[in-house]
């Protein structure tokens, strides 16, 4: 009866018609609210969870605690069980306080690794943001039809990058009144941050079309064409 | 520090971890109120000391000191606890439909969708493990790719009508930062589709000319504009995280999740 579970050419069919399915269901929330919709919602969120425990105990918890603690023999890994148990004593009115315990380790974690996080993230940042040439390095001609490459724009785009990172710091820096240049520094901050937003405002809106597109090709080409009509790919 | 053990012994040991965790537990459970918050701050400032410590403390040749071959344990234990937290988001998920279900709230049948989901992906991806063969990999196939990975897709590409819409409320908005934030987004969106491109492919892609095409200014824009602009947001970010850390090391933020009394 289930043959064609083993069947590729079948699970491909099914496996299309399905996605087909779930792509259209979610859509349908473009006209309005609807019982279709909220049944590929709620599917969605169940097959979501559902694979997170797959993948937490596939990828984390059996080759990193499971099998050393049982396979290894490193028995003190068993401490870990109650450990992390003590997080679902937030649950209990009486034993609650318990589960700050392993918040409380978390915190510390968190809180003393930011320091290592700092330094291995924002001084070499700091570093590359002040450390850029100002000087045309002499002798360093320009290919032919390179202009972007010639010493002079790269030093004119270096300035303008320092200008920016210097410009959108005040913007941000509140510990005293900015007036002055200083205020006139922090406004040009202000529109050069608009700038940016501007440029990832874009680039997010190129990357939810490029998976709208993704969506349409696969039910126009993949689904309709090749799977309803059984037209060559 | 421990030393490994196989064959029947093995499951002693556990068992005795187990137990001598479960004497840990009831000393924990009678240490009295007022000295519960002083040891949550105290457990808190002991673990943010290794790395605060690890980091600071002067190293050797190797680029290493006495603390650092820890940090591979470490980062694991962590990683086995967090994996352990994940059956907080589980339960409360499902805790709120068992609940649907059960008093048959209106739409408690989405509910039982939800589950049905959440064991078939689960179910199916555990006998496809421990279970390897082609049924079982064509069945969670079918939930995975048929299903998971096309959901997530649909639900990320909704996005794009939405995304639309504040487009337009956005134009609305007549001011001289609304103004330069669509006069950047138009253009990076124009020099990365082929209808833009086409607007400048008559301007030569070399010498001075180069800079009036629209994918070169979008891509201006994107690297010496946008770029600095979010390092100088990302310092920000970086030192108002590390005045968090450092209250939360020290156990000085407050909140209401801080001041509740234990």
């Amino acid at each position: 009866m289930f043959d064609f579970l083993t069947n590729p050419g079948a699970m491909r069919t099914a496996n299309v018609w399905f996605a087909a399915l779930c792509t259209l269901g979610l859509y349908s929330i473009l006209y309005r609210e609807n019982r279709f919709f909220r049944f590929f919602e709620h599917l969605f969120i169940g097959l979501a969870t559902g694979y997170a425990v797959y993948t937490t105990w596939n990828d984390t918890l059996r080759p990193r605690w499971w099998d050393p603690m049982v396979a290894e023999g490193r028995w003190w890994w068993a401490f870990a069980l109650p450990a992390g148990l003590l997080f679902y004593l937030i649950y209990s009115r009486k034993y609650s306080w318990m589960s700050r315990l392993i918040f409380a380790v978390f915190f510390g974690f968190a809180a003393g690794q930011a320091f290592q996080g700092f330094a291995a993230y924002y001084f070499p940042l700091v570093r590359s943001a002040i450390n850029v040439p100002l000087v045309p390095a002499a002798g360093a001609a320009a290919a032919p039809g390179a202009y972007a490459l010639t010493p002079m724009a790269g030093v004119l785009n270096n300035l303008l990058f320092l200008f920016i990172v210097i410009s959108v710091m005040t913007y941000f820096f509140f510990s005293f009144e900015q007036k002055g240049p200083v205020a006139g520094v922090a406004r040009m901050g202000r529109y050069l941050l608009m700038f940016a937003f501007g440029a990832i405002f874009g680039s997010t809106v190129m990357a939810r079309m490029s998976l709208l597109i993704g969506r349409t090709d696969f039910l126009i080409n993949d689904w309709i064409r090749q799977t309803v009509f059984r037209l060559p790919g | 520090m421990f030393r490994p053990v196989t064959g029947p012994t093995l499951w002693l040991y556990i068992l005795g971890a187990l137990a001598a965790s479960g004497v840990i537990f009831f000393v924990l459970q009678a240490i009295p109120s007022r000295l519960r918050k002083p040891l949550v701050a105290l457990i808190t400032f002991v673990a943010g000391l290794y790395y605060a410590t690890e980091f600071f403390w002067p190293v050797g040749a190797d680029g290493a000191n006495f603390l650092t071959p820890w940090i591979d344990p470490l980062a694991q234990m962590t990683q086995v606890l967090q994996a352990f937290a994940l059956g907080l988001g589980v339960y409360s998920l499902a805790s709120v439909h068992l609940r649907a279900v059960a008093r048959q709230r209106s739409g408690w049948g989405f509910s039982v969708v939800l589950f049905a989901g959440l064991f078939a992906i689960a179910l199916t991806g555990f006998l496809r493990e421990y279970r390897p063969n082609r049924f079982n990999e064509n069945v969670f196939n079918f939930f995975f790719v048929g299903g998971l990975q096309s959901l997530d897709a649909t639900m990320f590409s909704i996005i794009a009508f939405y995304i639309v819409s504040a487009a337009y409320r956005a134009f609305r908005v007549r001011s001289i930062e609304a103004t330069i934030l669509l006069t950047s987004a138009f253009v990076v969106m124009l020099g990365q589709v082929a209808l833009g491109q086409a607007l400048t492919n008559n301007i030569p892609n070399q010498q001075f000319a180069a800079n009036f095409r629209v994918e070169n200014i979008a891509n201006w824009i994107l690297t010496r504009v946008n770029s600095p602009a979010l390092l100088a947001v990302d310092f920000g970010l970086g030192i108002g995280g590390l005045a968090t850390a450092l209250r939360l090391w020290l156990s000085l933020e407050r909140g209401s999740y801080f001041d509740k009394e234990l």
